[in-house]
């Protein structure tokens, strides 16, 4: 799977996230992460619709998206998400 | 014009301005020359930090001056994490952070720091048994401003200073920025206080950093000699004045101010947004200068504009969003998207009157009539 993550440096939901993420990627050994800055790239960001509530992760699997996570989430409802999808793929 | 958006920036006091503008004739040297009148406006420096020091009772502190403060900000987190790293990379700080804490602390992480956010109860406290629990050996620095800009929580100083006493390694900063001329303060249990002149009457331009003496920062801007070694540059000795002056008159009959204040708060929030059925106090625990309030059945941005249109100035918060109609700390408290995008801050002042919040709910009335 592949996430694209959007970030911004003054989206202090996106500082929140940071721990969470590094827990729960880690247990993942097949992930691609790709981190893109809301203001730097722009234009990259642009082209992925991102909505008005950041962080938010779009996430891949063989060239398709097949969810977006919106906002805070904790620990354990990223892992459930990150379940339901290793499990539905 | 209305200007209810006293907490964004406030217009310049007049005897502020009239200072500036003479001691730019009067002593228009550069402080660092040792002619006559450099060494006068060096002099003058000196006795507004005095006067800086004797009204904020910060004797112990180092008064260093910024450009304003976000600057201070990065100073204040940058310099004291860059500096003190290796006594850890650990961090602890709150949601409800202005962008240039957030902003500092998200480039300390990328710099291989560790910063926890703390938990909010439903009052917007930060939960103190979870800052003791998150402090490790290695946490450096605790990041907790005493007053959210956006709902005005007061995080309550004397529990989080009384927790942070047990823990030496730890230095706390505190964002006062929406505190100071606005509350009267104890400054004395923290470590770095960082504000700014704008938000008390002062000129723009001009920020301030109180460092504890014993603190070490790395610079965030390097220069030639200034008045303090932590800031390079040219001292700006009228603006230094003028924020020395704006302070002592913010506290100047303070107690009536804030009384007057407090006043208006009751009677908007009691008496005036009642009337509207859709509106919603978000937050009633915190200051009397700052009212969030959502009308459910406007978004934010619109409301702002229409009521700009008549001249009649709100703000709308954009913390973690990207879209001006929606906010993440009125979620937070609220748990509520509707309240969220349709939330707005009315902010106070000792010069507001009556007779404008009645202007204001007014036409609210009309542009909600106007739309529905």
């Amino acid at each position: 799977m592949k996430i694209v993550k959007v970030t911004a440096m003054w989206c202090m939901s996106c500082l929140s996230m940071k721990k969470v993420w590094r827990k729960v990627f880690k247990e993942y050994t097949d992930l691609e992460i790709v981190d893109l800055d809301y203001d730097f790239n722009e234009e990259e960001v642009k082209q992925y619709n991102v909505g008005a509530i950041l962080p938010e992760l779009i996430i891949f699997k063989d060239g398709k998206e097949i969810k977006r996570i919106i906002g805070e989430k904790n620990k354990s409802e990223l892992f459930a998400i990150m379940g339901e999808l290793n499990e539905e793929n | 014009m209305i200007y209810l958006d006293y907490s964004a920036t406030t217009p310049v006091n007049n005897e502020v301005l009239e200072a500036y503008t003479k001691f730019n004739q009067d002593y228009f040297a550069n402080p660092n020359s040792n002619h006559e009148l450099g060494l006068l406006t060096k002099q003058k420096i000196e006795e507004a930090t005095e006067d800086i020091k004797k009204v904020l009772g910060v004797d112990a502190f180092e008064v260093i001056y910024t450009s304003g403060a976000t600057e201070a900000n990065n100073l204040a987190l940058k310099g004291y994490a860059l500096s003190n790293d290796h006594l850890g990379k650990h961090i602890i700080t709150t949601p409800y952070e202005h962008s240039s804490v957030t902003t500092c602390l998200n480039y300390l992480e990328k710099c291989g720091f560790e910063v926890d956010v703390l938990d909010i109860d439903k009052t917007g406290l930060i939960d103190l048994d979870e800052l003791e629990e998150l402090i490790r050996e290695d946490t450096i620095l605790v990041s907790i401003a005493l007053i959210n800009s956006e709902l005005g929580i007061k995080q309550n100083l004397e529990k989080i200073t009384t927790i942070l006493k047990k823990y030496p390694h730890v230095r706390f900063h505190s964002d006062m920025t929406q505190a100071i001329g606005k509350q009267k303060v104890d400054l004395s249990k923290v470590d770095l206080i960082t504000f700014s002149a704008h938000k008390f009457y002062g000129l723009k331009g001009i920020g301030v950093l109180l460092r504890r003496k014993n603190l070490s920062l790395t610079p965030v801007v390097h220069g030639g000699k200034s008045t303090s070694i932590f800031r390079g540059g040219t001292p700006p000795a009228p603006l230094i004045n003028s924020l020395a002056v704006a302070l002592k008159l913010a506290y100047n009959d303070f107690d009536n101010k804030l009384k007057h204040i407090q006043s208006l708060y009751d009677y908007l929030c009691n008496n005036l947004l009642p009337q509207i059925e859709c509106a919603n106090i978000n937050y009633k625990f915190g200051i009397p200068q700052i009212v969030n309030v959502s009308f459910t059945k406007m978004g934010a941005g619109k409301l702002q504009k229409e009521l700009s249109k008549k001249h009649i100035l709100i703000s709308t918060q954009t913390a973690c969003s990207s879209d001006s109609s929606f906010s993440v700390t009125v979620k937070k408290i609220t748990s509520s998207d509707t309240l969220a995008e349709t939330s707005v801050r009315i902010s106070l002042s000792h010069l507001t009157k009556k007779a404008e919040l009645d202007e204001l709910i007014t036409a609210i009335k009309e542009i909600l009539n106007e739309n529905s």
